[in-house]
């Protein structure tokens, strides 16, 4: 699920009645469901909320719905039903926390169009979101969330860019990277060994490490090779 | 200070936004509540945290403030004083020192020494506390310029580990009295003095002086020197010292002098003068003889066994006898002046004559206690054959 045609791939074979494949987007883009709920909501959404039901059913109508020859990403898309099922619920409800929007839902849509539509830029190949959403799916696997990334990124321009040194390093040996996806670690002693780097340092900034690694090792991701760029480095490799 | 961040929305929780800066690094940010940004927007956070710790060390840094000042207030008010010094000019001071002989409390004693330590400062060394009295006292016109002054000064260790340090205090004294028409009187004084003195309510000063009094016999109790001001203490220490000559002090104090007063300085002039163990103890009974008549049996005998000196004894009882015939209660200080006077000139008696004749207007209505009176008599003549004893000794 690294492109954005791989995602229209699914999209194509999930029409086609692969249910496993249904299950897999939705649970990739679970943290998106919740952050687009709690972006409509203007409040924090866990899966024990009803906007969470909402918002999932939503986004599985999306997945039936969203046709590839739309001018609009799948995020974006799903992002719209999801919002106007919500505001769809709040009128019914007629619950306090809504949106203060009196208009009616295909005008709220309509508005959203045009914004995301703006937002979007006509020269954006790739949905951020869905770079964000891999990256995210990326990590978990090495048991990283962003929420500790804060602690683990360096504090001063040096320290970031021996780090970013060190990540170029580790990319282009093949057997650090074989153990990284094999073990799941980043074998700190093995690039110590071969670089000058001190291990204190590589391990006080080890999830940093991991996150910038996983990045550099996946170029497909246009819009965050971009975060990667040194004074004297191009994004991606 | 609020510190701009810029970044892209990577997660959205329920209290944090963590944002992935155009640097590549990550940053959490406190969620407002009315805001949930989409992931993959741009957002703007204005960083609480780095106020947070930017309070931090405010807050760090205000509490080592206070706590040097704290610090600073119990070091220079709340230091045990080790020593403590009275001064006394008129205006009468107190000086608390530290260990090194730093003023930490002034004690104005009276109303003068108030205004003397309004201008005295706190933490500086003794001599330089002394040197700024002296200004003061000239300023202030307690003590004219050129004008020979006395200082009395009394030093107190109150912890018995300093005891050894009062000389440097003195010198100290003298060192920022140097140039100055001071003569200073330093006395030392032990703890007790001082609980003592706090005690009687007088200033130390006063009472080291009575102490010294009281030693000299001029008091009885250094309690007793309460209404006196310390210049007429020191002028009754002086008179004594200056004036080792008894006749000279007869002289002087001739007319002022009371009846009463008279055997007691006598006595005290034959102190100075001769320090005969002996005749100090004689000078004993001589108070209880006046109205013990049993003890003066006792000095009857005694005067028996002092044959060797008989002659002179009556030459001196004639003498005494001619008094006698003026006025039989005269006692014991006439035949004593005699004795005394006998082996230094006889000019004395006149004087004495004088002042017996003011003493017999004044007693010529106590004739009925003739009978104490005769044993007076009988006592200095004993006295004056002890005396007698001692000129005898002296002749070649």
């Amino acid at each position: 699920m690294d492109t954005t045609q791989e995602v229209e791939e699914i999209l194509h074979s999930i029409k086609d009645g692969d249910e496993l494949a249904r299950e897999r987007l939705i649970k990739y883009y679970k943290p998106y469901i919740l952050n687009v709920a709690g972006n409509v909501c203007k409040r924090y959404i866990s899966w024990s909320d009803e906007e969470a039901s909402i918002s999932l059913l939503a986004f599985n109508k999306a997945i039936d719905t969203y046709k590839d020859d739309q001018d609009r990403t799948f995020t974006s898309y799903a992002y719209l039903i999801i919002k106007r099922d919500l505001v769809d619920f709040f009128k019914k409800e007629n619950q306090r926390h809504h949106l203060s929007l009196d208009v009616e839902g295909g005008d709220v849509i309509s508005r959203e169009e045009y914004s995301i539509g703006f937002y979007e830029g006509s020269e954006r190949k790739r949905d951020l979101v869905d770079e964000i959403m891999d990256l995210n799916e990326q990590l978990t696997k090495y048991g990283v969330v962003f929420e500790e990334l804060e602690d683990y990124s360096p504090k001063h321009k040096k320290t970031r860019q021996s780090l970013l040194e060190a990540a170029t390093f580790f990319v282009q040996k093949e057997e650090l990277v074989k153990e990284l996806f094999v073990k799941k670690k980043l074998p700190i002693s093995k690039l110590v060994k071969e670089t000058s780097y001190k291990y204190k340092t590589l391990e006080k900034h080890r999830k940093y490490l991991v996150t910038i690694i996983l990045i550099k090792l996946h170029p497909e991701w246009v819009q965050l090779q971009g975060f990667l760029k040194p004074s004297n480095e191009k994004g991606g490799s | 200070m609020k510190k701009e961040i810029v970044g892209t929305v990577v997660k959205v929780t329920d209290d944090e936004i963590v944002l992935m800066t155009k640097e590549g690094t990550f940053k959490n940010v406190v969620r407002p509540d009315n805001e949930f940004p989409l992931i993959g927007q741009s957002y703007v956070a204005y960083s609480t945290k780095s106020s947070v710790s930017w309070m931090k060390y405010v807050s760090v840094a205000v509490i080592l403030m206070f706590s040097i000042m704290l610090y600073s207030i119990f070091s220079s008010e709340h230091q045990d004083p080790a020593y403590l010094v009275a001064i006394d000019v008129n205006p009468s001071i107190e000086l608390e020192l530290n260990e090194d002989f730093e003023v930490i409390r002034m004690i104005g004693n009276n109303d003068e020494g108030e205004t003397i330590i309004e201008n005295l400062s706190l933490n500086r060394s003794f001599s330089e506390a002394v040197m700024t009295i002296h200004e003061e006292l000239e300023q202030k016109g307690y003590i004219e310029e050129g004008t020979p002054f006395t200082m009395v000064t009394s030093a107190v260790s109150l912890s018995t580990e300093h005891e050894a340090n009062l000389e440097q205090i003195e010198r100290d004294l003298e060192e920022a009295s140097e140039n100055k028409q001071v003569n200073i009187d330093y006395m030392h004084g032990s703890e007790e003095d001082l609980s003592e003195s706090s005690e009687k309510n007088i200033s130390l000063n006063k009472y080291l002086l009575g102490k010294r009094l009281a030693e000299e016999s001029k008091v009885n109790d250094a309690s007793e020197v309460i209404g006196e001001s310390v210049s007429q203490l020191l002028d009754k220490l002086k008179q004594d010292e200056s004036n080792p000559n008894p006749n000279e002090v007869q002289s002087n104090n001739k007319k002022s002098s009371q009846v009463e007063e008279l055997p007691n300085q006598e006595n005290k002039q034959e102190n100075v003068e001769k320090p005969d163990p002996e005749q100090q103890q004689d000078n004993k009974p001589e108070h209880e003889n006046r109205d013990n008549r049993s003890s003066t049996n006792q000095a009857t005998e005694n005067k028996e066994e002092d044959k060797p000196s008989n002659d002179q004894n009556e030459e001196k009882s004639e003498s005494g006898n001619a008094e006698k015939s003026k006025a039989e209660d005269r006692g014991s200080n006439v035949s004593e002046n005699e004795t005394q006077d006998d082996s230094h000139n006889r000019k004395n008696e006149n004087e004495n004559d004088k002042e017996t004749d003011d003493k017999e207007r004044q007693e010529s209505s106590d004739h009925g206690e003739e009978g104490s009176n005769k044993n007076h008599e009988e006592k200095s003549n004993e006295d004056a054959g002890n005396n007698k004893d001692q000129s005898s000794d002296k002749r070649p």
